[in-house]
């Protein structure tokens, strides 16, 4: 799932008080697996711009809606009733949610609700981890599973970076453990310990640029024409 | 002092080799802070490249410059701050200017640094720049495969913290260090000199790297004529914080 996370309440009403006709829109996939993209958060940021706005005295005009997918142009129809008449959708989706409202509803202002962070799953009760970067070069079959990527804030592909505490605990957030103690314990398990021998030569990251297009063959699932 | 010393050759030649860090500041003149140590002789300076993720003076400015006053530098290169373009570029300018030796980094991350706003690369890691340097050196060939036609000696040193974390890791980061292969290791031992003896005997022997000559960290001022460590086969010296 994209993981994301509602910005401060504060900057949600600050940009929204420009407009007064505003569609709250969630969003029935990632954010709300992340509990605040369905519609009962929706209705609580309404009610929130609802307060705000009769604490400054202003009239205001909120609808609320939520689609199955903001990032699915499909998906998108059943709002073409809503926007009639609307100054701008306040958008509890990932930065893609936004962007791709932004396309089919150019004319009007698209805001943004949420920071969007990573790739990633919820560990439990609130405690996302990053588990993809799409970097384009999936190789993590040698790792018994684990992105080094993703999940090595120094992408330290041949093994630990030194910076890890005596206890395996990892440099840059002492409360995770180093992920090459994992990978070791995993390739062990599995009886592949041989991997972590294996000189791992610099990575291709032409696959990773940002601005990437990828054009699929119409004959073929094969990635040709990435650019 | 002779400048153009060959670290492995100074090693081979004399009774124990040193490595002190050098560091200087954002504002002062680096001059005046060489002027500081003209005191010190028959030793190699370790120039910091922008240690706690904080921009310094440039090392590889700072290394020429030692250079230029008698000194025998190694160029300290961090994984953090470069991609592989500019990591090469750097290592082509160190040959350049007569530098012969490089003490690799992976580079404090920014997050734990003074600059956290800071983007880290992290394009390669410690091996594969190790590896690139090496290539460098000895095959005078860029990873891209393109030749070099004015290619001189580079010693590749790698900082080890053996103590830390995974037994198992450590070793294989070892075994892959001695097959780059690296020409030196700058080994963090935290001050503990009996594990690091049980290291000595367990692990370093066992993996046949006696070959690659060791610089042990000493931050706490051991003081190595109290200690019978650094004449082990295969120590060449102090690495002074």
């Amino acid at each position: 799932m994209i993981v994301a996370t509602l910005k401060p309440i504060d900057e949600i009403l600050e940009k929204a008080s420009s407009y007064r006709r505003i569609l709250v829109l969630g969003c029935g996939t990632c954010a709300t697996i992340s509990d605040w993209g369905g519609m009962k958060a929706v209705r609580q940021i309404s009610e929130m711009l609802r307060m705000a706005r009769s604490d400054r005295m202003q009239t205001h005009d909120l609808k609320e809606f939520v689609v199955q997918r903001q990032c699915e142009p499909a998906f998108l129809d059943p709002l073409l009733n809503e926007i009639r008449s609307i100054d701008a959708i306040l958008s509890l989706a990932c930065g893609v949610g936004v962007q791709i409202l932004s396309e089919r509803f150019p004319d009007i202002t698209v805001l943004p609700a949420a920071d969007t962070h990573f790739i990633g799953t919820i560990s439990n009760s609130n405690v996302y981890r990053e588990y993809c970067r799409g970097c384009g070069d999936c190789d993590i079959l040698q790792t018994g599973g684990v992105c080094l990527v993703a999940r090595c804030p120094k992408a330290s592909l041949n093994g630990p970076c030194g910076g890890e505490d005596e206890f395996g605990m990892c440099e840059v957030d002492p409360k995770e453990r180093c992920v090459w103690i994992q990978i070791a314990e995993r390739l062990t398990v599995s009886r592949r310990e041989g991997f972590l021998d294996k000189i791992v030569t610099p990575k291709d990251w032409s696959r990773s640029r940002s601005g990437r297009t990828m054009r699929i063959p119409d004959d073929g699932i094969t990635d040709e024409s990435e650019s | 002092m002779n400048p153009n010393h060959d670290l492995l050759t100074h090693i081979n030649r004399a009774e124990r080799t040193d490595i002190w860090e050098f560091r200087t500041t954002v504002t002062g003149d680096p001059r005046e802070r060489i002027e500081q140590i003209k005191h010190v002789t028959g030793t190699w300076l370790a120039v910091k490249d922008n240690p706690q993720a904080s921009p310094t003076l440039c090392a590889l400015a700072v290394s020429a410059l030692l250079k230029n006053s008698g000194y025998n530098p190694i160029l300290t290169v961090n994984c953090r701050d470069c991609n592989r373009i500019a990591l090469q570029s750097r290592l082509l300018g160190a040959m350049s200017l007569g530098i012969t030796a490089i003490l690799i980094e992976s580079g404090i991350h920014p997050a734990s640094g003074d600059d956290p706003h800071a983007k880290s690369v992290y394009d390669i890691d410690t091996v594969q720049l190790a590896g690139i340097a090496v290539g460098m050196s000895r095959r005078h060939q860029l990873l891209c495969g393109n030749t070099i036609d004015r290619a001189t000696t580079l010693r590749v040193g790698v900082r080890l913290s053996p103590f830390k974390g995974n037994m198992q890791l450590q070793e294989s980061m070892l075994r892959k260090y001695r097959d780059t292969p690296a020409d030196f290791f700058v080994l963090e031992t935290n001050d503990d000199m009996a594990r690091f003896k049980k290291w000595y005997d367990s692990v370093y022997c066992k993996l046949c790297l006696s070959q690659i000559p060791i610089f042990i960290c000493n931050s706490a001022g051991v003081k190595p004529e109290d200690n019978a460590i650094a004449s082990q086969k295969g120590v060449a010296g102090w690495y002074y914080r």
